[in-house]
C-alpha cells in the first residue's frame, strides 16, 4: 500500500487514553484525519508521509502546525519536531513509544494541564524612531546632518546614526521587553526567548502557561496592549503544545 | 456557562499557530528529535526557511537605521528654527512607503509562500474572535 511505503509521519505523542477523537474527523481546517499508534499506555499522533515535492512539505508544515494545535485543544501532547517519518506503524511503536517510555511518561507528567503560548512584541517602526530621535540629542543633530549631502559625504556619519539608533532600541528593548515579562511573571511556569524576526522586535517569548490560566493571561496582555497602543504591537500566538518546553534531557525548570 | 462581557479594545493581537513564518521556526527547530528516523526531504524546507530573517547588527542594520530615522516625520513640538528640516521632512512624506524599509524580508516570504497572505495579521486563526476562542476552550475544559 502507498502509506507503507511513503512512511509514517509522526506528530507528537499522548497518553493512550487522550480525549482526540476530534482529530480522526475530517472538519475542513485542512488538517489531514489522524490515526493513533498505541504501544501500552502511550499513543502516536500519525498519518502517512506527504511528498517531498514543495507543495507537499509546505502543506506538511501547515499541517503539522494545525493537527498540534487541534490535538492540544484537548489533551496533553508531546510535539515531534517537523518531518519525523518512521518506516511503519511497528516502528513507530518499537522505536518511539517502546525504547523512550520512561521520557514520554515524564515529559507527559511534566506537562499536564500546561500549553504554551508565544508572545511577540514590536515596536511601530516610526514612533519608537521619534521616541529615540526626540530624546537622544546626538541622534537628532546626526540625522540633521545626514538628511543632506551625497551619499558618499554622509557616509560615516549615517553608519553613526545607525548605531546610535541601533544601541538605543536595545536598550529600549531590555528595559520594555522586562517591564512586560515582570507583569506576567505570576501567569507563567516558565519562560524563554526566541531569535527577534526584525530589528523593531521587543520579545519574542514562548511562555510555558497552566490552561486555566490562558484567560487571565489574554487579559494580562490585552490591558499591557492597550496602555502601549502607541508605540507597539502585541501580538499572542497560542495555544500551542509546548514545543520550547521539550527535550530529551531532564528540564531545568521542572 | 457564563458569558463574559466584551472587553475594551482588541488591542492584543490573537492567533492560534499564527502564520506560515511563525510557524516554521517554531516546528523545525524545536520539538522532538529521534535523530534515526528519516527527515521529509530537506529541499523544500530550506527554500521556505531561507527568507526567514536572522536579525544581526551590522553596518548594513545601520545604514538601514539610518534611511528610516531620515523618513521619519517629527512631532508637532518641532522647535521653531529648523525650517528647512521640516520642509524636507514634509516634502519626503508623500514619498513616504507605507512599511519600512526593515520589513522588506517579511514581504518577501510572504510573495513566495502566501501571496496575498498579510504576514503582520496573523492569519492563522480560521477567524474565531478571542472570545469565541475563549469560549470554545472553557467548553472543552
Amino acid at each position: 500500500m502507498n502509506a507503507e511505503q511513503q512512511g509514517i509521519y509522526v506528530y507528537g505523542v499522548v497518553r493512550a487514553d487522550a480525549d482526540i477523537g476530534h482529530l480522526a474527523q475530517h472538519n475542513g481546517d485542512g488538517a489531514p484525519e489522524v490515526e493513533l499508534v498505541e504501544a501500552g499506555d502511550l499513543a502516536a499522533l500519525i498519518t502517512p508521509a506527504g511528498g517531498d515535492d514543495e507543495a507537499s512539505v509546505r502543506e506538511s508544515v501547515l499541517a503539522h502546525a494545525r493537527v498540534l494545535e487541534r490535538a492540544t485543544e484537548t489533551a496533553t501532547v508531546v510535539p515531534m519536531r517537523f518531518g519525523m517519518v518512521f518506516p511503519d506503524a511497528e516502528t513507530v511503536g518499537s522505536d518511539l513509544l517502546d525504547a523512550r517510555h520512561d521520557a514520554l511518561v515524564g515529559l507527559l507528567d511534566q506537562l499536564e494541564g500546561h500549553v504554551q503560548m508565544t508572545l511577540k512584541v514590536a515596536y511601530h517602526e516610526e514612533a519608537v524612531l521619534r521616541d529615540i530621535v526626540a530624546g537622544e540629542p546626538e541622534i537628532a543633530r546626526l540625522r540633521e546632518a545626514t538628511s543632506e549631502g551625497s551619499e558618499q559625504e554622509t557616509y560615516d556619519a549615517r553608519v553613526r546614526l545607525g548605531e546610535l539608533i541601533n544601541a538605543a532600541i536595545e536598550q529600549r528593548r531590555q528595559r520594555d521587553g522586562q517591564e512586560i515579562l515582570s507583569s506576567i511573571d505570576s501567569l507563567t511556569v516558565a519562560t524563554t526567548s526566541e531569535a527577534a524576526e526584525s530589528e523593531f522586535m521587543v520579545l519574542n517569548a514562548p511562555l510555558l502557561v497552566e490552561r486555566e490560566r490562558v484567560s487571565e493571561l489574554e487579559d494580562t496582555l490585552e490591558q499591557l496592549a492597550q496602555e502601549r497602543l502607541e508605540l507597539m504591537a502585541f501580538r499572542l500566538l497560542g495555544p500551542m503544545p509546548a514545543y520550547h518546553f521539550v527535550s530529551w534531557e531532564q528540564p531545568a525548570w521542572a | 456557562m457564563a458569558m463574559q462581557p466584551a472587553g475594551p479594545g482588541g488591542a492584543l493581537e490573537r492567533s492560534g499557530e499564527g502564520t506560515l513564518s511563525d510557524v516554521i521556526t517554531t516546528i523545525l527547530d524545536k520539538g522532538l528529535v529521534i535523530d534515526v528516523y528519516a527527515r521529509v526531504s530537506l529541499v523544500g524546507i530550506e527554500v521556505l526557511r531561507a527568507d526567514v530573517r536572522v536579525v544581526v547588527a551590522s553596518v548594513d542594520t545601520y545604514l538601514k537605521f539610518a534611511e528610516a530615522a531620515n523618513r521619519v516625520e517629527l512631532s508637532d513640538s518641532e522647535p521653531a528654527g529648523l525650517p528647512e528640516l521640516v520642509e524636507d521632512v514634509q516634502e519626503s512624506g508623500s514619498k513616504k512607503k507605507t512599511k519600512g524599509a526593515l520589513d522588506a524580508a517579511s514581504d518577501k516570504l510572504s510573495d513566495i509562500i502566501e501571496p496575498g497572505e498579510d504576514e503582520q495579521t496573523g492569519d492563522g486563526d480560521h477567524g474565531r474572535s478571542r472570545r469565541e476562542r475563549r469560549e470554545r476552550r472553557e467548553a472543552r475544559s
